[in-house]
């Protein structure tokens, strides 16, 4: 206490504090503990609109509030800095806070991918329940890396349908990478986490990999291609979180220029890739993949995605009609 | 590309330390002065200007971040066309019971009431936001010898007026003198 309370006025008008500081409330508490790790994960930006800051804060603590709570408690104060775990839930819950889709048949994804050392390319992907459509410049950036070009040949990027066919038709649609979930099993997938993350081990279980390998791989594969709902956005998240080694790496920009923060788990040391997401943690997007192996990196970054009812004119496969994608050429 | 951590692990972790060491006396600090309702929220506003500038913070911290919750707290104040809130704790209803603390008196509520709005300010950050001198002008952007004489004259200011109060006030009831408040005649200094 300050040596200037000795006088007696100072004294006598110190006890007509209308406000003592308190200590927090536990809600208190978990919006300013919210606050801090909104605050460590975002980028300096000196001299921004101070309004602007204001209003964006006021939506962070809205955001984050409810998910500090839920995972800090009423001791928030004594914890340590934000961690991998901390953005992953804080992730979890902008996800939730989504407007879920309403309408659209299609689920529609615009990546751009970095392959090493091939020139960048789009990736567009349309997906309804019994029909995939892809546009993608795999096969231009392939041939110019192999003709050494600067560029991509545009007559090599085309629209094809890559369901698979069946003799009664085509198969469903499946998202995932070892699940192969249809689109109603997806939206029939529980939302309690642990609950989702027992239905991924039993579907995962013939998958005879490193568990945490073939885990992350499936979440992100559900979160950065797939029709989730924004509930099970939150428990894929939530999952995500569960798994052992993930470390935050810090904020970060992806290689769109969007603001996020970075996570890793890293499996060299079991000869398995070195991963990372990006993600923003503020409305739990999903804004880049890379993976590390080998040497080489790949590289995915959302440009867009959402719900459409329109996919452009397929194109026939690039070896001529009556050909089958991906087998004949 | 590599992520940027925003300013290195050590100073990410320096603010960490400070924000949690200072947010509940910013918090207070602002509830002084607004409304409590928008406390956090420009709490919020302190601490995220507070981070921008971490890097070029001076080296005394504290009162700098008051300073800063001082300026955001004026700016909403003006946005909304008000004054500062610097008010004494409010009156209870209730007349004291033996084992209650004294509060406030009359006296030194209609005292507070004739002060200015800059001798309030200066007898604030030491009597409530228990800022040193030094602090206190630094938050005032002023010196510390200027603070000085601001501090002593509103000091005597508070005083004259609390004892021309209880001189004027003396033929008045006590029931009517003291309503709702807690403070026993003998509490006075």
């Amino acid at each position: 206490m300050t040596r200037l309370l000795d006088d007696p006025t100072l004294a006598r008008l110190s006890q007509t504090d209308p406000h003592p500081t308190t200590p927090l409330s536990g809600a208190e508490g978990a919006r300013a503990e919210a606050l801090l790790l909104r605050l460590t994960t975002t980028p300096r930006t000196p001299g921004r609109d101070r309004t602007r800051v204001s209003t964006k804060v006021r939506v962070r603590i809205a955001a984050a509030g409810v998910a500090a709570v839920a995972v800090v408690g009423a001791s928030v104060l004594a914890v340590g800095p934000a961690s991998a775990t901390d953005v992953l839930m804080q992730a979890a819950d902008g996800a939730a806070a989504q407007p879920a889709a309403t309408s659209g048949e299609y689920w529609y994804v615009r990546s751009t991918v970095r392959d090493g050392s091939q020139l960048p390319y789009e990736r567009e992907i349309w997906k309804s329940k019994d029909e995939t459509v892809l546009r993608d410049g795999a096969s231009a950036a392939l041939a110019a890396a192999e003709a050494g070009a600067d560029e991509l040949d545009p007559a090599l990027i085309r629209t094809e349908r890559i369901s698979d066919s069946t003799e009664g038709g085509t198969r469903p649609t499946t998202f995932g990478d070892e699940t192969s979930l249809t689109w109603d099993e997806l939206d029939a997938l529980p939302t309690d986490p642990a609950k989702l993350r027992k239905v991924l081990d039993e579907r995962l279980a013939d998958y005879d990999v490193d568990p945490d390998y073939k885990l992350w791989n499936e979440i992100t594969a559900l979160l950065s291609e797939s029709p989730a709902t924004p509930e099970l956005r939150r428990a894929l998240w939530e999952v995500a979180a569960t798994v052992p080694g993930v470390e935050l790496l810090g904020t970060t920009a992806d290689s769109a220029g969007h603001d996020g923060t970075a996570i890793e788990l890293d499996l060299t040391a079991r000869r398995l890739p070195r991963y990372t997401v990006v993600v923003d943690p503020t409305d739990g997007t999903l804004l880049e993949s890379r993976i590390e192996s080998g040497g080489q990196q790949l590289v995915d970054t959302l440009v867009d995605q959402g719900p459409t009812d329109t996919v452009p004119e397929v194109q026939p496969p690039l070896c001529g009609p009556g050909s089958v994608p991906e087998t004949s050429c | 590309m590599r992520p940027h951590p925003a300013g290195g692990a050590d100073a990410d972790a320096a603010f960490s330390d400070f924000f949690r060491a200072t947010y509940p006396d910013v918090l207070a600090f602002l509830r002084r002065r607004v409304e409590a309702h928008d406390a956090e929220d420009l709490a919020a506003e302190v601490f995220a200007i507070a981070w921008d500038t971490w890097d070029r913070a001076p080296r005394e911290r504290r009162p700098w971040v008051f300073g800063v919750a001082r300026n955001v707290a004026a700016g909403s104040l003006r946005a909304r066309g008000r004054r500062q809130r610097l008010e004494l704790r409010a009156a209870t209803a209730t007349l004291p019971s033996a084992d209650e603390t004294p509060t406030v008196g009359l006296d030194l509520r209609l005292a507070w009431s004739r002060l200015s709005d800059g001798d309030r300010e200066a007898l604030a950050l030491v009597a409530w936001d228990g800022l040193t001198g030094r602090e206190a002008a630094q938050v005032l952007g002023c010196t510390r010898a200027a603070f000085s004489v601001r501090l002593t004259r509103a000091r005597r200011r508070l005083r004259a007026m609390v004892d021309d109060v209880d001189t004027a006030g003396a033929a008045v009831p006590s029931s009517a003198r003291f309503p709702g408040t807690m403070l026993a005649e003998g509490d006075r200094p």
